[in-house]
């Protein structure tokens, strides 16, 4: 037989069919082994009470052998409002959830991966959050009007397996339901606030059935365009948070974007929105809250309350009503103590908390940015999350603030997408070496530039003051002045000295010559003076002076013809007085006037000296 | 006669270190007092030309200089433009960029905004110290630290520079009274160096402000006064000559001046008195050369063809149209009743007003009392500088009477005045006490003498006769006057910061009856609305005061602004909030409105609304189109009402129907009807109307700013 068939010209060719054939046997065999991956059952809630979109599914799987569990999610929803999405198992434990990098067209492929310890899970449960996908619907409603909005969603949930048996429960806020063509939807049922699609049983994969639902909800959307927050770190005592927010309200606009404020005292437009609660830590200080106009005076800090935070209520300067928009600041600072531990030989960790202050149930992010800038040399930086959120994006800048010469490390996060209420972010866990050189820079620096400051200014003021005893002509005339006027000053007082001791025995002639002394020392003080005078009036011109020179003579003149006067009146009576002291007092007397203006005088000259 | 005091400092150190603490204190008064504004509200920029002030200077900062020149601002005076960079004082703005690019130099990352709201509390610690060397310059030390510390608080100047007012006017102020302090330190030396530094403040002078005229002319005539006086010298010829050459030059480069510094009629006294100064000089130099009787004769001849060339010259350059005509703001200057006769867009400001006799007292207290006894110490005291400080005091006093917003000028007069009167009172008083003080002394070592040895060398003058005893009393009873009339000053001065000047006009605040602080954020609620909810390129029209703070606040484009530079574009804005609201909706179509603003303050008891401004637009658009009658929105007895029997076409105008839209609806106080005006006190006229061709857009909580949306033309027909 065999060299029969080895004999025949097509034996080859019948060996290969044959192979082919049990290789299709076997391979047969293999998979009929192996029982089909299958879900067994699936329960699925819709919760449509908020502005955001909770889907949470309860997968049971069967016990065929799961290498990966595969989660679809349509492209545009997956781009436009799909925030979150959450993977546990039975335990409660997260799983690990993977994006799928090729791209189809219409789905993004999400790849769950079993935990290594948990071989057989049998529960999946699966969290999905969304935002911007109700609608309002009609778009346009008059100022008192009530807001429809409009949700889609695959009335089988949408999965790459056969599922046996599954249902759906939604969630509405009040009971007007109106579903989009009703008795198209197999197996639903509305009672209350509550609808009910299934159960069904032996779904195909990819079953791609869906619903349309109207539902009237008064909720303001507001959404957070742009929201930043930017965590400043500060080794010396505080950490500084500023927060910025762009919002809009995307309920439904008012036709013909009217709005009257009659009417909406009136109470009018119930979609809209007029204030926020941000939640502070509770040791927050010098709270702000600005625009980019100015302070906006409409807000209450409240104290803390149950869940250990201070409340900040802001309204807003005017109601967003739907399709308005709006922008303003918060900011606060707090103790660094709670949030920066050293980890010893200058190594640091930071932890700050992610989430914005603003959580209400009703405000979401379109796209938000965390910010945190490290001191100012911080190296060696690396940062964990806490739990398991994970941002999108995130990039490195450097930051400019008070005293840095060389710019702060910042670290920028961003994620599209963000439910604040929905779950607990956790916080960031930074890591980062800081020098002792470099934390006590900022201070060393002002220190340094008063101290040079300083010392410039004293050696400037040392330079001048040689400059001026040198060669300046203001002064020397000055110091002429002033010497002159010490010498004539001296004369008198030492005229009136030789009068007063003149007692007893006075003769005439001796009262004369000590006069005529006297008389002709002050005519060449006085002889000086002028010529003084008239220098200084030729070398500097009309200056101050100049005026102090011809006050100084006109003194001295006044004076030297009181003196004059009063020794022509006494001598005449010389005959009839002892003592000369009472005449002199009279002489002191009448100089008194004089004196008072000297002593203005010698103010201006110190002046004109210094 | 150097005392040496135990710690080894001479008097004059002394003294100088403590006028020098006393400048200090002042400064840090000036900058104090100003900062009311901030605390009591919040660091923001005060009323309208400010915000403009504001806008350019980000301009400047953040695209720089080539930008700013260039800036062709679009988002105002729609559809026309305006050419920013040529038509605008940029000394502020200068400033403030500088001040903000040092600060971040060194490292001081500083919001611009917080710097042009410091820079009037800045402006006014120079102010502070340039008075001081001025005052001490034409005076005395004494004089020039009262001078410091009146004008640390004086509430004329205090009312334009509180922080957050960043107008022209707060660097000017500081510029103007260097200049002055230049000039008298010039003409005192003569010297080259002094001139060009006048030229330099000058230059800076006139990239601040408008005011620069003041300048402009009172050095002229400040040189004629001093020729006059036969106080002609060298010094005075070099300081002017260089000071107009070198200055006019300077002051050419500044782009809104030009070529107006040798054209317009303002500036021609200047140049007159330059010639007639070159002329003087000139014959005084042939005066030297040829005989007494000849040069007589010469002299004759020579000023009757300089006289005959001089008139022919004005006449051919006014009638060849090369000079300027003089500007309104300028005849008001000399005739008050000029600009409410003929100009209305220059009446209708509130501060071109001619002032009061209170405000006076209210921004000067006591200087103003102190004036008259200043000059007559000046009179008594004379030299160059003392003249020149006279005449700017007199000069001021009379434009001060003129307009209320230059009480600003006088009150650096008034400071220097008063602190020259008071230094002539109470140094002659002090130095009376001190020689007492030593006699008391005196005598007491004499008598101590004269118990040792009783021999007296020396007795002491008498100082307890009758007659100086009761001089005593006066002396003391008059430095107690002075010491009162100072805290009372002082006491005034703080009041006025704290109450009447600090208010940004943006925000306005009242005080309910348990005396709680209440904000009415309106303005800025509405503007920040727009700011928010229009289209980038939405056109708001408004009436004029309030161009600038929505191009600020709200930065979209107006129609018209506090830059008034075009007549018959406010006339027809103003054509437009007077017509009926078929015919306003026509002309808002024309020039492109999206939204028109009004401002009422008929629900919140806010006077200062536009129903009460009304007038105004009525005679502005009256002057370009004399169709409108204001007799028409008159009551029939000729009174503004409008309550019952008001003026037809008012019932009709745009104004009011923008302003009383759904008014009458409401009943804002139980004690009063629907549609009651809290400011005008009455009921409407007329409460049920519907608006055809507008519709409202926003109305801010107290009803203070309504903003309507002007309707699209109808798709058919």
């Amino acid at each position: 037989m065999a060299v029969d068939w080895s004999s025949r010209p097509c034996t080859w060719q019948r060996l290969c069919i044959l192979v082919v054939f049990f290789c299709i046997v076997f391979q047969l065999v293999d998979s009929t082994q192996q029982k089909l991956v299958k879900i067994e059952k699936l329960d699925r809630t819709i919760d449509l009470s908020k502005s955001y979109v909770t889907e949470k599914v309860v997968i049971k799987l069967n016990t065929a052998k799961w290498d990966a569990f595969e989660l679809l999610v349509p492209f545009q929803q997956y781009e436009e409002s799909l925030a979150h999405i959450q993977v546990e198992d039975s335990s409660s434990r997260a799983l690990q959830v993977k994006e799928q990098p090729e791209r189809d067209v219409l789905y993004r492929k999400l790849v769950v991966l079993p935990n290594a310890s948990t071989s057989v899970s049998d529960t999946i449960k699966v969290t999905l959050i969304y935002m911007n996908c109700l609608k309002p619907k009609p778009q346009f409603i008059p100022s008192d009007g009530d807001q429809f909005l409009y949700y889609e969603n695959y009335v089988r949930f949408h999965s790459p397996y056969e599922v046996e048996e599954q249902k759906t429960t939604i969630t509405f806020p009040q009971s007007q339901i109106q579903f989009v063509d009703r008795d198209s939807i197999p197996e639903l049922s509305i009672s209350g606030k509550k609808a009910y699609l299934g159960p069904y049983k032996k779904v195909k994969p990819k079953d791609s059935l869906s619903f349309g639902v109207r539902f009237l909800h008064n909720i303001p959307l507001v959404t957070g365009n742009q929201v930043t927050k930017t965590v400043k770190v500060s080794h010396w005592g505080w950490l500084q948070v500023h927060e910025s927010y762009e919002l809009e309200n995307k309920a439904a606009k008012v036709k013909g974007g009217v709005f009257s404020r009659l009417d909406y005292q009136l109470m009018h437009y119930k979609q809209s929105a007029e204030k926020v609660v941000a939640r502070l830590p509770l040791e927050a200080r010098d709270v702000t809250y600005k625009d980019y106009v100015g302070n906006i005076t409409s807000s209450h800090l409240r104290d803390a309350d149950r869940s250990k935070s201070r409340l900040l209520q802001l309204e807003f300067r005017y109601p967003l009503i739907g399709g308005w928009k709006n922008a303003f600041f918060i900011g606060y600072r707090v103790p660094i103590r709670k949030y920066l531990d050293a980890l010893g030989s200058s190594r640091y960790q930071l932890r700050v908390g992610i989430a914005p202050s603003i959580s209400s149930s009703n405000v979401v992010l379109d796209h938000y940015v965390f910010r945190v800038a490290l001191p100012q040399g911080a190296k060696n930086i690396s940062w964990r999350y806490s739990s398991h959120f994970v941002f999108d994006e995130m990039h490195h800048e450097t930051l400019l603030d008070i005293l840095d010469t060389r710019g702060r490390p910042v670290l920028v996060f961003e994620k599209r997408k963000m439910v604040p209420n929905s779950m607990a972010f956790g916080s960031l866990v930074i890591t980062y070496e800081l020098g002792v050189w470099s934390w006590l820079e900022k201070m060393l620096l002002p220190v340094g530039f008063f101290m040079v400051l300083l010392t410039c200014i004293s050696l400037a003021s040392r330079f001048r003051f040689r400059e001026t005893n040198g060669a300046s002509n203001h002064s020397i005339y000055g110091n002429q002045l002033y010497s002159l006027h010490i010498a004539l000053s001296d004369t008198y007082q030492e005229a009136i000295d030789t009068f007063s001791k003149m007692k007893g025995t006075l003769t005439p002639q001796q009262f004369q010559s000590s006069y005529s002394s006297v008389h002709h020392r002050l005519k060449e003080y006085e002889l000086q003076l002028e010529h003084l005078h008239k220098s200084v009036v030729a070398s500097l011109g009309n200056s101050k002076l100049a005026t102090l020179a011809n006050q100084l003579a006109d003194i001295y003149k006044t004076k030297h013809d009181i003196f004059q006067r009063w020794y022509s009146t006494t001598r005449s009576k010389l005959g009839n007085v002892s003592s000369l002291d009472k005449e002199l007092e009279k002489l002191l007397q009448s100089l008194e006037t004089e004196n008072i203006k000297l002593e203005k005088w010698l103010l201006d000259i110190q002046d004109e000296l210094k | 006669m150097k005392k040496q005091l135990p710690t080894g400092i001479t008097s004059t150190q002394q003294q100088l270190l403590f006028r020098f603490a006393i400048l200090v204190i002042a400064c840090f008064v000036s900058f104090s007092i100003r900062l009311f504004a901030v605390i009591r509200y919040e660091s923001i920029i005060h009323e309208f030309d400010p915000w403009f002030n504001f806008r350019a200077t980000k301009v400047l900062v953040e695209r720089g200089t080539y930008e700013f020149w260039n800036w062709f601002d679009s988002a105002s005076w729609y559809p026309l433009g305006r050419i920013v960079g040529g038509t605008v004082y940029p000394g502020i703005m200068y400033t403030a960029a500088t001040v903000y690019h040092i600060l971040h130099a060194l490292t001081f990352p500083v919001d611009i905004k917080d710097v042009c709201v410091m820079m009037a509390p800045l402006f006014s610690c120079f102010t502070n110290i340039v008075t001081y060397f001025f005052t001490k310059q034409v005076s005395n030390p004494t004089a020039g630290l009262f001078a410091a510390c009146f004008i640390a608080m004086v509430p004329g100047y205090l009312s334009r520079s509180v922080a957050g007012s960043y107008d022209n006017e707060c660097v000017a102020i500081t510029a103007m009274i260097l200049c002055f302090f230049f000039i008298v330190k010039s003409v005192h030396t003569g010297s080259l160096f002094w001139s060009g530094l006048t030229c330099l403040a000058y230059l800076y002078m006139v990239a601040s402000w408008g005011g620069y005229v003041f300048i402009t002319n009172i050095y002229p005539i400040y040189v004629l006064v001093l020729i006059l006086c036969g106080r002609y010298t060298h010094r005075l010829y070099v300081a002017y000559s260089t000071f107009y050459i070198v200055g006019t030059l300077l002051s050419m480069q500044i782009r809104f001046v030009g070529f107006q510094a040798v054209q317009s009629s303002e500036h021609m006294g200047a140049l007159v008195v330059f010639l007639f100064l070159q002329c003087y000089c000139f014959v005084q130099w042939i005066r030297y050369l040829v005989p007494r009787d000849i040069f007589l004769t010469l002299s004759r001849i020579f000023w009757v063809t300089v006289g005959v060339a001089f008139i022919l010259a004005a006449f051919i350059a006014t009638f060849s149209g090369y000079l300027g005509p003089w500007t309104g703001r300028f005849y008001s200057l000399l005739d008050p009743t000029y600009a409410s006769k003929h100009i209305p867009i220059i009446a209708s400001v509130a501060e071109h007003q001619p002032t009061a006799w209170g405000s006076y007292f209210f921004d000067l207290h006591v200087l103003s009392m102190l004036v008259p006894a200043g000059i007559y110490f000046c009179f008594q005291n004379l030299n160059d500088g003392v003249i020149f400080v006279i005449l700017y005091g007199s000069f001021a006093a009379y434009f001060a009477g003129v307009m209320v917003r230059l009480m600003l000028v006088l009150a650096p007069a008034a400071c220097m005045l008063s602190g020259i009167a008071f230094s002539k009172l109470l140094v002659p008083a002090v130095a009376l006490v001190r020689k007492w003080e030593k006699d008391v002394q005196y005598s007491r070592i004499s008598e101590k003498m004269e118990s040792k040895s009783k021999h007296a060398k020396w007795t002491s003058p008498p100082s307890s006769n009758k007659n100086s005893k009761a001089l005593q009393i006066l002396v003391y009873v008059l430095l107690g006057g002075a010491m009162l009339v100072l805290f009372a000053y002082a006491r005034h001065c703080v009041w006025v910061a704290s109450e009447a000047y600090s208010q940004p006009s943006v925000v306005l605040s009242a005080r309910t009856s348990s005396g709680e602080r209440v904000f009415f954020d309106d303005f800025r609620e509405a503007y920040y609305w727009l700011r928010y909810n229009t289209k980038p390129d939405a056109k708001i029209l408004s009436w004029w005061d309030y161009g600038y703070q929505i191009s600020g606040f709200a930065n979209r484009t107006v129609i018209v602004d506090n830059n008034t530079w075009n007549n018959s574009h406010i006339a027809t804005v103003g054509r437009v909030l007077n017509s009926p609201e078929r015919k306003a909706f026509q002309i808002c179509k024309k020039l492109d409105v999206d939204y028109v603003l009004v401002i009422f303050g008929g629900a919140l008891g806010y006077s200062s609304d536009d129903i009460n401004k009304f007038l105004w637009p009525i005679r502005i658009s009256h002057s370009v189109d004399p169709t409108v009658d204001e007799s028409a929105y008159l009551t029939a007895d000729g009174n503004y009402r409008v309550g019952e029997g008001a003026g037809p076409a008012l019932v009709e105008s745009l104004m009011y129907k923008l302003c009383y839209y759904r008014f009458g609806e409401v009943q804002f106080d139980r004690g009063h009807p629907a549609g009651y005006d809290k400011v005008r006190g009455e009921v409407i006229a007329k409460k049920n109307f519907k608006l055809r061709y507008f519709e409202e857009a926003f109305t801010s909580r107290n009803w203070l700013v309504r903003i309507y949306h002007v309707k699209d033309l109808p798709n058919i027909g």
